[in-house]
């Protein structure tokens, strides 16, 4: 026999059949098993009232002494909120000095000064994510009100030019947020703005006007910049047609080069190199360009960024690695070259665009062979404002099977 | 379904009761506590069935009427509130508010609490290294007001500034729910759309006089200067909607929100709202991305982690506040034993500020009772080691903290070490703190020591 507990009738007495015949009478049966008799008994009974009892009064009482612990810790809030904020401050603390370990980051000087100095320069986030071996190509980048306010960058897609503008504001940001930086070294005067556009392109699928998007963008930076300000301009003008491109980027630039109260420091990217020219009349334009090499039929990109422009558009180098027809290729350079004799002069006036036009129109009526008098006609009907990025790469597919490939 | 039914047929008295409850929350799920159970009818069954993958049945409800109905049983709240909260639901709990067993008409319930996606303060809701804001939203058209409050945390922060300097903050602290004027829904939908999960207030929330009043009683002070506010209208505004939205959707004390600061407009850098998003700084649209924070944070606390946020969202042109921050870093890089001293402590300091706002809510269990005093033993430890210091900004640390040495001693000498996770499993408080309680203890034990004398006392009659 066994005593044993349950939530139906609390304490009971198991007896087995074979000794049920010795339970006393005075015990009353509760519950018949298989094998088995449950039994209860007066006095088993007081007792279980007395140990639930004290069971229950265990449990009130417990949690009244709790409540009045809690009651207590109360007066404790701000002590122990105020310890919260050190603990955390002094947690940010020393993660700064593991990340500047780990990831080699050194101490900027951030003083009052109008420069932007940054030595070796690499990207936080890009470096963490290089596949092992592979080595993060650093750069130098200089930025002053005085001599070197807007920076030019050309070069090809691919080649890093984005990745540049954001590594100098993340440098930036992270100086100022108390951090070290990535970098060998850097000298920072603080910065009291940031701002960032990015032409637009990249949501052809959003549907809307990304280009009247784009330009209500930067129409805010032109509204609000100042003398500290850092401007990022990525591909600005991307979204609409070249010469449309061209030509607001230019003015743009222009604008912010000769704002009479503030010099905002520029970062401008693009693929124009047309853009280039607007060194030669502008004192505190520079132009860079991030390095490409070629080989063979391949373009390496070194990512280094050189000063100077960017000799010529990588554009029809990329259309020949892609296997257009060596027709079609050898044809885009010669209207290459055609258009940049054309847009050489300074000043890029609306003039020498028509004119540029002009004699593109006059050497292609002098075309013999019959396929490409028909490319002539495609390419003449083709209505370029209204052109979106897919209907332009069905309409090159289209030329492409005119010429039998 | 509500009025069918109240029309045309005759209730039962529970249904009655729920209906009336559920009134005052028609935009909220209410889980209506019947037995050991949480149920959900009507409308409210068939959303719940659907989120939580619970089944949907009918219940008979007075003559000839069925209502849809899902539950589970009480005990598995945890496990599925955040799940109707993360599914962007606001949830009213109601509780039985009497013992069952002490009334013979139908037992008296009412909602005890509210939860919303911006008031939460459930660790299954919470992410560790995030703060979970709500955010109020006020605007006289040229000025805009931003109020913030984590419940979870106590921090209650204000910003005034143009529409823009508004949007960015938003945009910044990144509220799990907006408060805005009903009055105003047309203009905050066409500027936010569904970017924030958002909730309208009554238009007479947001009006100077009530904000202000409300502030002052909730801080018990006479103006609003001691905060640096009293001139922001509109921060005031937006503050004062906000505290009425967790005090009217919480029943609790809120004593852990102790105090307002601004967030000013000319302290930190202005990080336009492309740039943030542009410079994938703290989050990205691409959820893949790697983003500044996650290279950033090596931090070991909670408090850590949710601070460090906020300074790379507000990084500082306050050149003597820059180095006073580069030079404990360099403290830290050139004294590497005292880091790893520190790091060690931190590692073992819980998450204070969540825990002691648990203390304000009445929410904290005994365990976790026990975790802040641990903290509390780290937090001596460390304002010990930071003590010896060369560094200005690490001693200035070191004296600031408070040990709270005579609560941490009360704490140890009442709570048992092992404290449970809930009051009522029992061994909550130790032994020789109450005398009373030392004497039912022992005649709970010695009471089974006695039925097992007496179960091999019997042993021996029947043989």
């Amino acid at each position: 026999m066994k005593v044993g507990f349950n939530n139906v009738f609390g304490y009971f007495i198991e007896v087995t059949h074979t000794h049920k015949d010795k339970v006393p009478a005075e015990w009353t049966r509760k519950q018949t098993l298989t094998n088995a008799e449950r039994y209860i008994t007066e006095e088993l009974k007081q007792y279980e009232e007395k140990i639930l009892g004290a069971e229950e009064k265990i449990l009130a009482l417990e949690s009244r002494l709790f409540t009045e612990l809690v009651q207590s810790i109360v007066e404790y809030i701000q002590p122990i909120q105020l310890n919260a904020g050190l603990i955390g401050r002094l947690d940010v603390l020393l993660s700064f000095s593991d990340v500047a370990l780990k990831n080699e980051y050194v101490r900027p000087i951030v003083n009052d000064s109008s420069v932007i100095d940054i030595r070796n320069g690499r990207h936080p986030v890009i470096e963490k994510q290089l596949p092992p071996g592979e080595k993060f190509i650093a750069n130098d980048i200089y930025l002053d009100n005085d001599t070197q306010q807007i920076l030019m960058i050309t070069g090809p897609n691919m080649s890093g030019k984005s990745a540049l503008l954001r590594q100098t504001a993340l440098i930036t940001l992270l100086a100022q947020t108390g951090s070290f930086v990535p970098a060998s070294a850097a000298t920072i005067g603080y910065v009291d703005k940031i701002f960032t556009r990015v032409g637009a392109s990249d949501n052809i699928s959003s549907g809307e006007s990304t280009f009247m998007v784009e330009m209500n963008e930067t129409a805010s930076i032109l509204h609000n910049l100042s003398d500290r300000s850092l401007i990022l301009l990525d591909e600005i003008g991307r979204g609409t047609a070249t010469y449309d491109g061209v030509s607001i980027a230019w003015a743009i630039a222009e604008y912010l080069h000769n704002h009479t109260s503030a010099r905002a420091k520029t970062l401008f990217a693009t693929h124009y190199h047309e853009m280039n020219e607007m060194a030669e009349s502008l004192p505190r334009i520079r132009n860079f360009h991030v390095s490409v090499k070629e080989l063979e039929n391949k373009v390496l990109f070194l990512r280094k960024l050189v000063p100077g422009g960017s000799e010529h558009s990588f554009g029809i180098h990329v259309a020949r690695m892609a296997g257009i027809p060596a027709k079609v290729v050898s044809r885009a350079d010669e209207i290459l070259h055609h258009l940049e004799k054309s847009r050489s002069a300074p000043g890029m006036s609306k003039k020498d665009g028509k004119k540029s036009a002009d004699e593109m129109q006059l050497s292609f009526f002098q075309l013999d062979d019959p396929v490409l008098e028909q490319i002539r006609e495609e390419i003449l009907r083709v209505d370029i404002d209204n052109l979106t990025p897919m209907e332009a790469l069905n309409k090159l597919n289209e030329i492409k099977k005119l010429l039998g490939r | 379904m509500k009025e069918e039914t109240k029309s045309s047929v005759v209730e039962t008295p529970l249904m009655k009761q729920y209906f009336a409850i559920k009134a005052k929350y028609p935009d909220a799920i209410l889980l209506f506590r019947v037995g050991d159970f949480y149920e959900t009818f009507g409308e409210d069954a068939i959303k719940a069935a659907g989120i939580l993958g619970i089944v949907l049945t009918k219940r008979a409800n007075g003559s000839a009427s069925f209502v849809e109905l899902a539950g589970f049983p009480h005990h598995s709240l945890d496990t599925y509130l955040p799940k109707l909260v993360r599914a962007g639901l606001r949830v009213a709990i109601c509780d039985q508010l009497e013992d069952p067993k002490l009334t013979k008409k139908i037992v008296k319930r009412g909602v005890t609490e509210l939860v919303t996606p911006g008031v939460s303060y459930n660790d299954k809701i919470l992410e560790h290294k995030k703060n979970n804001f709500l955010a109020a939203y006020y605007t006289d058209g040229k000025i805009a007001g931003v109020a913030f409050i984590d419940i979870s945390t106590g921090e209650f922060l204000v910003g005034q500034g143009n529409l823009a300097y508004a949007e960015k903050l938003l945009q910044n602290f990144n509220p799990s729910e907006v408060l805005y004027s009903r009055g105003r829904k047309k203009e905050f939908i066409e500027q936010y759309g569904a970017r924030f999960y958002n909730y309208g207030l009554e238009e007479w929330v947001f009006q100077g006089d009530y904000s202000k009043e409300i502030l002052l009683r909730h801080f018990g002070t006479k103006s609003l200067k001691g905060f640096g506010i009293e001139e922001m209208s509109a921060a005031v505004i937006a503050a004062g909607a906000a505290l009425h939205y967790v005090s009217d959707t919480r029943q609790e004390q809120l004593r852990h929100i102790s105090g307002i600061s601004r967030i000013d407009e000319d302290k930190y850098v202005w990080l336009d709202k492309f740039t943030i998003r542009n410079l994938e700084l703290v989050g990205s649209s691409n959820e893949q991305a790697v983003t500044l924070l996650d290279v950033l944070d090596h931090t070991l606390t909670p408090m850590g982690g949710r601070l460090l946020k906020r300074w790379v969202m507000l990084p500082l042109k306050d050149i003597a506040s820059i180095e006073e921050r580069q030079d404990a870093v360099n403290y830290f890089l050139h004294h590497p034993d005292f880091s790893t001293i520190i790091a060690g402590h931190l590692k073992q300091v819980g998450d204070l500020e969540r825990l002691i706002s648990k203390v304000a809510l009445g929410k904290i269990s005994p365990r976790e009772v026990m975790q802040l005093k641990r903290s509390l033993d780290m937090v001596q430890l460390i304002k010990d080691s930071c003590g010896h210091t060369a560094n200005a900004a690490i001693q200035i640390i070191a004296d600031q903290l408070n040990p709270c040495s005579l609560i941490n001693s009360r704490i140890f000498n009442e709570l048992h070490p092992d404290a449970p996770a809930m009051v009522n499993k029992g061994g909550v408080i130790r032994e020789g703190v109450n005398s009373e309680l030392d004497e039912l203890r022992s005649i709970a034990y010695h009471g089974k020591d006695y039925l097992l004398k007496f179960s091999s006392a019997k042993r021996n009659v029947p043989e």
